[in-house]
């Protein structure tokens, strides 16, 4: 359903992003995983043309075959909020503080939809019911700051699906929220996706929930593309090194036991922080972060390797060489 | 958009009681500030049916009575013209000139910088040095010479304190809707599918709309002193009409023998300046939804 190639968003002379192919069948949730700053937000934004002014996209980025970058902003604004939705990181900011809930869940729908006054509160209403709000006839009339962060994301998830999207971008959907409140949001996701058929392009750094979320899991380090495949198939035998380490590093999936997960362990870290644009190494840009950094390093790295439906860019990866003959 | 009627069938007398308490409960500068410009604005529509004396009556005879004279409850000026007429009379045009001149202005200068605010980065530089440099111009210079253009009197006050407030709206304007225009759900909405101006109509003007009920308010106090000197000036409204700053001007020299004919048209200036500023402050505490203790609006 959403196809890129060679997408490309550079700020000045910086290149951000550089993604050569992610695909998102319809229907299919895809978790774009990475750290701040390795610029998963702008793929995101990029999709539906809300990247920074100053930003420059290239390559091509189509949704049911047609392409979506180079449009104008009138063109563009009839696929945002029709047939795509976002939701923001911040619940607390993504809702205007002066606008009733009602009137801001119904924003798309009275936009795209052609429908009487009537059939916009009654679509309204069933959508804060489909998104699991209690009484959503007292919250109508609500203002923003009267809701919890919880109850807040959902109204933002209400108005993001109101139209029926066949793509629903989310973008780290969950950080601001409690971790309690976090999974019931999770869940809600994952189940109005499978109701509705619509695919989920799933922003987070957290390789703990998007493994909860998503079938398959796309692994970004400095704007590149390192690993892409099923989410089983990434978490359990990981083959690039960034991958590897990300897992060691989070405390729910590196125990191997649940008494593990919560007792004293030393984690495994990644060395140093995430190099500023333009001080990423020549070659891998994990390079000088990685422990198995070998002078192969410093060439350009291969091209997506491909293994079972398992694609990855590593001179050594996990778990031994490659199997050419699965390729 | 909700409808109202949806979810509250038939208007009770519960409702009524709802309505009733929740006004009460309304901020009390709000009241006090509604309560003094409402007063005024009665008392110069009233000016239009009925004053205590006829305005233009001379009586010489009578003049430069003091205050509790029998008749004159205020006195008279030096033509023997009866103060309270003429404060009415004054309250007429004082009122008219600031309401006129600070809702075009507000108006005018509020689009401009929403305008300006959503240019984006490239122009919204050059576009603000326009502003600053109408800000820069000195306001009762502009009035001069547009009186030297055409001729003193009540267009040309307003006109002068119209081109003097537009830049200061503007310039008030600009900075917080560039603010909001890069919050969150400024985004959001875009990513609803909302145009430009929809969003800047929509999310950004009812976010930045408490600080123009403030700027509003302070302009209208503002605007009534200003029309006051340049009316004390010679430039605004002319004889014989009547405005708070000519009556003001015409006390000046007779500053000893009456000085009483200071007292009143200051007086009413000082209550009127004072109403709109508690209206304004207690409207923007009313309008921002996490102020405001009720929600009857």
């Amino acid at each position: 359903m959403l196809e890129i190639r060679d997408l490309s968003v550079s700020i000045g002379p910086h290149e951000i992003v550089h993604i050569d192919a992610l695909d998102l069948p319809a229907g299919r949730r895809v978790g774009l995983v990475g750290e701040s700053g390795s610029g998963k937000t702008m793929t995101a934004m990029s999709i539906v043309g809300l990247q920074p002014a100053d930003a420059k996209v290239t390559g091509s980025i189509t949704f049911e075959g047609s392409e979506l970058l180079g449009r104008s902003e009138t063109e563009m604004a009839k696929v945002r909020g029709g047939d795509i939705g976002l939701i923001l990181q911040d619940p607390a900011r993504a809702l205007d503080p002066m606008m009733r809930i009602g009137r801001q869940v119904s924003e798309a729908i009275r936009l795209h939809m052609n429908l009487s006054r009537k059939e916009v509160v009654d679509r309204v209403l069933s959508l804060l019911a489909q998104v699991q709000l209690p009484d959503p006839e007292q919250l109508l009339r609500r203002y923003p700051h009267q809701l919890s962060g919880g109850q807040q994301q959902r109204v933002l998830i209400a108005s993001a699906i109101a139209c029926d999207p066949k793509l629903l971008i989310a973008d780290e959907p969950t950080t601001a929220l409690d971790v309690t409140v976090q999974e019931g949001i999770l869940e809600l996701l994952v189940q109005l996706s499978d109701e509705r058929g619509m695919g989920v392009l799933f922003v987070s750094h957290d390789l703990g929930v998007v493994r909860f979320v998503c079938e398959e899991i796309a692994v970004v380090y400095g704007g590149r593309l390192v690993e892409v495949g099923p989410t089983t198939s990434v978490v359990r035998t990981s083959r690039h090194r960034y991958t590897e380490s990300l897992l060691a590093a989070n405390p729910g999936i590196a125990a191997s036991d649940e008494l593990e997960q919560y007792v004293g362990r030393r984690l495994d870290v990644i060395r140093g922080s995430v190099p500023a644009l333009g001080d990423f190494p020549t070659g891998c840009r994990f390079r000088d972060r990685c422990d198995f950094a070998s002078d192969a390093c410093r060439e350009p790295p291969p091209t997506m390797i491909s293994e079972h439906g398992h694609r990855f860019r590593c001179w050594n990866p996990a778990g031994g060489d490659v199997d050419a003959a699965a390729g | 958009m909700p409808d109202d009627s949806a979810i509250q069938p038939d208007a009770s007398l519960a409702d009524l009681k709802r309505v009733f308490r929740a006004v009460v409960r309304l901020p009390f500068p709000l009241f006090l500030g509604a309560f003094l410009v409402l007063s005024f604005v009665f008392i110069a529509l009233l000016s239009f049916f009925w004053t205590p004396y006829d305005p233009a009556a001379i009586n010489v005879p009578d003049r430069l009575l003091p205050p509790g004279s029998d008749n004159y409850i205020f006195g008279t000026d030096r033509l023997g013209r009866d103060v309270v007429t003429q404060l009415m009379l004054g309250a007429r045009n004082s009122l008219y000139v600031s309401v006129l001149s600070t809702t075009v202005a507000v108006t005018i200068g509020a689009l401009f910088g929403l305008f300006v605010a959503g240019t984006g980065p490239r122009w919204q530089g050059p576009l603000s040095r326009i502003a600053d440099v109408g800000l820069s111009l000195p306001g009762i210079l502009v009035a001069f010479v547009l009186a030297t253009k055409l001729g003193p009197g009540n267009t040309t006050a307003t006109l002068a304190i119209i081109v003097w407030f537009i830049p200061v709206a503007a310039r008030v304007t600009i900075g917080p809707a560039t603010q909001v225009l890069a919050l969150d759900y400024v985004e959001a909405a875009f990513a609803y599918g909302r145009s430009r101006r929809f969003v800047l109509m929509n999310h950004v003007l009812p976010n930045i709309g408490p600080l123009l009920i403030v700027l509003a308010s302070v302009m209208f106090a503002a605007a009534i002193l200003i029309e006051a000197a340049l009316s004390f000036l010679g430039v605004g409204v002319q004889p014989p009409t009547s405005s708070w700053g000519r009556f003001l001007n015409e006390a000046q020299p007779l500053l000893e023998a009456a000085p009483y004919l200071m007292f009143f048209p200051g007086i009413a200036i000082v209550l009127t300046v004072l109403g709109f500023n508690l209206l304004g402050d207690g409207l923007r505490t009313i309008l921002d939804p996490q102020q405001a203790r009720t929600g009857i609006f």
